[in-house]
């Protein structure tokens, strides 16, 4: 390894490190007692390692009801993400029709809009049908399309030799045989990455269950964790706990995903 | 390839069925009594407090066989706007309980009803006269009431008692007496001070102010008056204490105390010997001596004192917010809400179970019969620092962020001031200060009234 190889690893390594000391941190911190917590950070190691906190999180019948519903609206909404966004996609990519690459700016246009624009309108819309205070006001919309991913499936399927889709049509295939057998499976890379995202923004989502949920039964983990935090006396202890098995599922995610993610980006299919 | 395919058809088919068909359907949730009237009551109590609130609900439950109270802990993101789309959308909560200074917006914007809907003539009587004074001044709006509070959150000073013994310091009566605690335990020459004896909370200009015998108010033309000669004073009462140790030191010190886990209270960590705080952190500090006796080391004694008035200043004197109930527009058991309200309250025969409330709570009473139950009484005789809280909630010198539209921003503003006064890039004059603010305050208030009348 040369000078300036070993140097940028090393201060590579380093960085690393220091973005990791929080999560390092926290993690330590959940298995303090809660009178060590109360005396500040003077040691940085527990007296013991123990699972009290976890166990005493765990325990709680609303926190496991509440993991529930956050895997419920994460599976839902990163299947309608996954469909709608890529049919719109291939739409845009691989189907030639007027108006498609201005529509298509205009897609885009949208991913400038913030969340809170089209909130009061949404709300409204979903009350009026019937969905205020169910798990479907926030899983139907992204059976609905979502612009990001659209973009990142479009500028995907746009790097597919349109050779493949030929050689489907004289095989007899349709459109959507086109789509379903030939152009989805090579983008597995860029589903996968839409699947990751989608993911984490539900799991970590708190304002869209506030306005659209008033049920505690239905409320998803993210909500969970405001229960342990209070204007006069936190349970930090347990919040600490919490806010470690609220991220494990990201973080597993993320490791066992990396290679797709990275590759969901960057790759270049069949060139 | 075809495989996969298919795999990924199968999990989106079943998936999408579930979201849509199964997910649709209601989630399981404890009933509601047969031929009871449901009160669906959101809250923001969180943390410890929450199971209090839960314990309190199921009381009042059993208690009587005509309303269910179905209690909903709402986190404070987007709180307000889910209340407004859930009043505009005609599904309000029945009953709401805030610890923000949202009265008079509400009100003025018709998002709450007036106490006089829910309330008998003789019940809003009984309150004028049993309500503490700065109960009264936080759920009134143009001199009607539109909430009900419930608790009220005193600031006063907590001091170090084991320290101020060692050092031969007798708790200080006067600010004269404060400023020279401050300057014995923490010399002006003293360069990175690891503990000062006191320090002026930049955001506490709301307690200081009316402590000078100033504080803040609207006139008659429902402009707020700030710029007045006391809170002058005050203010330059607290930048002494910046011109005393230096803005540098003063920050970096305070940085340390943000390092803190959670909300820790920095008395306990020895930071300081007196620091002003509510009454909640008596939980503290008692959870803190249980921990320092399990582990056989010398017990700290703490103590806590009112806020010490300068000359011609107002004794018992500070800055008063606590938690309000208030009913939204077009609540469907707007009757239950208030049933439940006199529960808490401790109305009527209630008295009782309201003491067991502010006691399992650690919270103020604001009806002075409950403050006066023997129930209460003997829990005072039990925590003696919490006498000292419910005696100066007691108090006509006790203040909150004048009740109008747009108080938040006003509370803001203030803060804002404070923070300033102790910055060290700061030389404008105290009077400067305030009468900038008083300006902005003014503007934003304008604008209130005027996009109120649109």
């Amino acid at each position: 390894m040369n000078r300036h190889a070993w140097a940028a690893q090393t201060s590579a390594t380093l960085l690393a490190l220091l973005f990791l000391s929080p999560l390092v941190l926290q993690v330590v911190s959940s298995f303090k007692t809660r009178a060590e917590l109360r005396e500040g950070n003077q040691h940085f190691f527990p007296s013991r390692v123990s699972w009290e906190n976890y166990r005493e999180v765990a325990s709680r019948t609303e926190f496991r009801q509440q993991f529930r519903n956050s895997l419920i609206l994460c599976f839902g909404t990163v299947t309608g993400t996954l469909i709608s966004s890529s049919l719109a996609a291939y739409g845009f990519a691989r189907v030639r029709w007027r108006a498609r690459k201005w529509l298509f700016g205009l897609l885009v246009a949208t991913m400038l809009l913030p969340w809170q624009v089209t909130m009061i309108p949404r709300f409204l819309l979903l009350r009026q049908l019937g969905l205020y205070d169910s798990l479907a006001a926030l899983i139907l919309p992204a059976f609905l399309g979502d612009a990001f991913a659209i973009f990142l499936l479009t500028q995907f399927m746009r790097s597919l030799p349109e050779e493949l889709s030929e050689a489907g049509r004289l095989d007899g295939l349709s459109e959507f045989g086109i789509y379903w057998h030939i152009v989805l499976p090579l983008c597995r890379p860029a589903l996968l990455t839409v699947a990751l995202f989608q993911f984490t923004t539900t799991w970590n989502d708190l304002g869209g269950p506030m306005l659209y949920l008033s049920s505690p039964e239905k409320f998803p983990l993210s909500y969970g964790l405001e229960q342990f935090t209070s204007s006069y006396a936190d349970q930090t202890h347990l919040l600490l706990a919490a806010t470690v098995l609220f991220g494990l599922p990201i973080v597993v995610l993320v490791v066992v995903m990396q290679r797709f993610f990275q590759s969901g980006f960057t790759a270049k299919p069949l060139m | 390839m075809a495989n996969w395919g298919r795999a990924l058809a199968g999990v989106m088919a079943v998936s999408l069925v579930v979201s849509v068909v199964v997910l649709n359907g209601p989630a399981p949730r404890a009933a509601t009594p047969s031929g009871r009237n449901e009160v669906v009551f959101w809250h923001f109590w969180g943390g410890e407090d929450r199971l209090v609130v839960e314990r309190l609900i199921a009381r009042f439950n059993e208690a009587q066989s005509e309303y269910f109270v179905r209690g909903v802990a709402m986190p404070g993101n987007n709180f307000d706007l889910k209340v407004f789309l859930a009043v505009a959308g005609g599904n309000p909560p029945d009953l709401i309980n805030h610890d923000d200074p949202i009265v008079g917006d509400w009100a003025a914007r018709g998002v709450i009803q007036p106490l006089r809907a829910v309330a008998t003539p003789a019940e809003l009587e009984t309150l004028r006269t049993d309500l503490v004074p700065a109960a009264q001044r936080l759920g009134d709006y143009q001199g009607e009431p539109f909430a009900l509070c419930n608790g009220l959150d005193i600031r006063a000073l907590y001091y170090n008692a084991t320290l101020l013994r060692e050092r031969g310091i007798q708790p200080p009566q006067t600010l004269t007496e404060l400023d020279q605690l401050a300057e014995t335990i923490t010399p002006p020459s003293a360069e990175r001070a690891s503990r000062y004896g006191f320090l002026p909370d930049a955001r506490r200009l709301w307690a200081w102010a009316p402590v000078f015998g100033g504080g803040f108010r609207t006139n008659d033309q429902g402009e707020a008056v700030v710029d007045t000669e006391e809170n002058v004073r005050a203010l330059e009462w607290m930048m002494s204490y910046r011109l005393r140790y230096g803005a540098d030191n003063l920050a970096a010190f305070r940085q340390a105390d943000q390092s803190l886990p959670g909300k820790t209270f920095p008395l306990l960590n020895d930071r300081y010997a007196v620091m002003m705080d509510g009454q909640w952190r008596i939980r503290d500090l008692r959870a803190a001596q249980a921990s320092q006796r399990e582990r056989n080391l010398p017990v700290i004694e703490y103590g806590v004192m009112p806020l010490p008035p300068p000359k011609n200043g107002l004794p018992n004197a500070g800055w008063v917010n606590g938690n309000i109930f208030v009913v939204p527009t077009g609540a469907k058991q707007p009757h239950g809400a208030w049933a439940f309200m006199r529960f808490w309250l401790g109305m009527g025969s209630f008295t009782d179970a309201a003491a067991q409330i502010c006691e399992e709570g650690g919270w103020i009473p604001t009806l002075r019969s409950t403050q006066k139950s023997p129930r209460f009484l003997t829990y005072l005789k039990r925590e003696p620092l919490f006498e000292t809280f419910v005696q100066l909630a007691a108090s006509d010198h006790q203040f909150p962020v004048p009740v109008v539209p747009g108080a938040a921003f006003w509370q803001r503003e203030m803060e804002r001031v404070g923070e300033q006064s102790l910055g060290a890039s700061e030389t404008r004059s105290a009077q400067t200060l305030l009468r900038e603010a008083e300006e902005r305050i003014n503007a934003h208030l304008l604008r209130q009234r005027k996009a109120l009348r649109s």
